[in-house]
């Protein structure tokens, strides 16, 4: 085979040949290009081979699709109401979280008796002659140490009222504290589990939430094939 | 075929959620959708599934259309559609090119020429379809649109999401690729090429 494309037409005109067989020139350039292809050859040739391509594309026959792309919206209402309702459950939850983790924050729930901090042990306080009136001397309780006049000493109060460990119920000797729930009042324990609430509902929220997107994905325009 | 009128009536009509009205404008373009997906996609089955999602997808977002054009809307959902579908399909082929032109012969309009006239028509074609595969995509777009849909570069322009001056820099290099391919077939094509020579 001859190849007659071995001279390069000039470059700056290839693209506006294109254009040309398209009649896509502006006013200016289409004189300007058929002034030069009088002159040029190798132009002249890429002109007609482009223009055979777009013939032989122009050859391609029109395809008939072998069957109809109509499309029927069947929006299933059992999967809307459940895509509604799983939306729901979950904002409902990731609310009530919300509200009992601003609750353990700022220590808003009922507590039982604030547990004896572990560095003061009960003889120790007991046998103090006389205690430096103390500020604050209890770790996580609140400051209400004050002077007594008790025996011409001053007692911590905290430690005072604090019950040695054996007078203390079982279950509150054997919970540490932070266990089931976070000290509202520091130094105590919640009558109810609030951690163990919260990990439940940060699962909840989770498991309701890809319940939501997959409800959602059923949620669309149905084929009619 | 619908009027321009009849059409504007139409997509009104879809925004507030009929349905009828919405086949009705699909049986009036799902062969131009069709041919575009073939042309980019290069395989009948892919096509068909392409066209399909063309046409949810402007179920789908039938609200939000301005009333501009119609099928320039439908053809740039199309040409996105095949894009992704391209995108894909690279990954993971599926058809044989020996299945694919079976079936795309099935699917071209019926001739009534002799065998061998047809034989060698269809030789023609799926070596034009092949030079087609081998342009990157938005050559491929841009040269389908423009001599397979007839669109000029301003609509090309619009559906490509680009400026005319890209499209022509396209056109012009998918031609010379698709010239260069089909020159390489040169005993394929010998009438061509005497037409050229």
């Amino acid at each position: 085979m001859i190849n007659i494309f071995k001279k390069q037409p000039c470059k700056k005109n290839q693209e506006l040949l294109s254009a040309y067989i398209d009649n896509q020139l502006t006013g200016t350039e289409k004189p300007a290009l058929e002034q030069h292809l009088k002159t040029c050859g190798v132009c002249n040739n890429e002109l007609t081979s482009l223009q055979t391509t777009k013939r032989m594309l122009k050859q391609l026959p029109v395809a008939l699709p072998r069957r109809s792309f109509t499309v029927t919206a069947s929006r299933p209402v059992a999967s809307t109401s459940i895509f509604g309702i799983f939306r729901l459950a979950t904002l409902a939850t990731a609310v009530i979280l919300l509200l009992i983790n601003a609750g353990d924050f700022f220590g808003v729930y009922p507590s039982t008796v604030p547990s004896a901090p572990p560095q003061i042990s009960v003889p120790e306080v007991v046998e103090t002659p006389a205690l430096v009136p103390t500020r604050g001397s209890g770790q996580g309780r609140p400051d209400i140490s004050m002077p007594l006049p008790i025996g011409g000493s001053t007692v911590d109060v905290g430690a005072v009222v604090t019950p040695a460990p054996e007078n203390l119920p079982q279950s509150a000797q054997q919970s540490a504290p932070g266990v089931g729930g976070a000290a509202g009042e520091p130094g105590g324990q919640y009558l109810w589990p609030v951690r163990q609430v919260e990990i439940g509902l940060i699962f909840m929220v989770v498991i309701l939430f890809i319940l939501t997107l997959v409800a959602r994905k059923k949620v669309y325009v149905k084929v009619k094939r | 075929m619908v009027t321009q009128i009849e059409e504007n009536d139409l997509i009104k009509r879809c925004q507030q959620g009929e349905i009828n009205c919405f086949n009705r404008l699909v049986e009036n373009y799902q062969v131009p959708v069709f041919n575009l997906a073939l042309r980019m996609m290069g395989d009948v089955h892919s096509a068909e599934d392409a066209a399909q999602e063309t046409f949810i997808s402007a179920w789908k977002g039938i609200e939000s259309f301005q009333l501009v054009n119609f099928k320039s809307w439908l053809m740039r959902i199309c040409a996105n559609t095949c894009r992704d579908y391209l995108r894909s399909s690279k990954r993971s082929p599926k058809v044989s090119l020996e299945d694919n032109f079976a079936a795309l012969s099935e699917a071209v309009t019926p001739s009534h020429d002799n065998p061998e006239v047809l034989a060698e028509r269809k030789m023609v074609e799926e070596e034009i379809q092949k030079g087609l595969n081998t342009l990157h995509p938005d050559q491929k777009l841009a040269v389908v649109l423009c001599d397979l849909q007839e669109m000029n570069y301003d609509e090309i322009a619009g559906i490509m999401g680009t400026s005319i001056g890209t499209v022509r820099s396209r056109i012009s290099r998918g031609r010379q690729h698709l010239r260069d391919y089909l020159l390489k077939q040169g005993e394929l094509f010998g009438n061509q090429i005497r037409l050229i020579e």
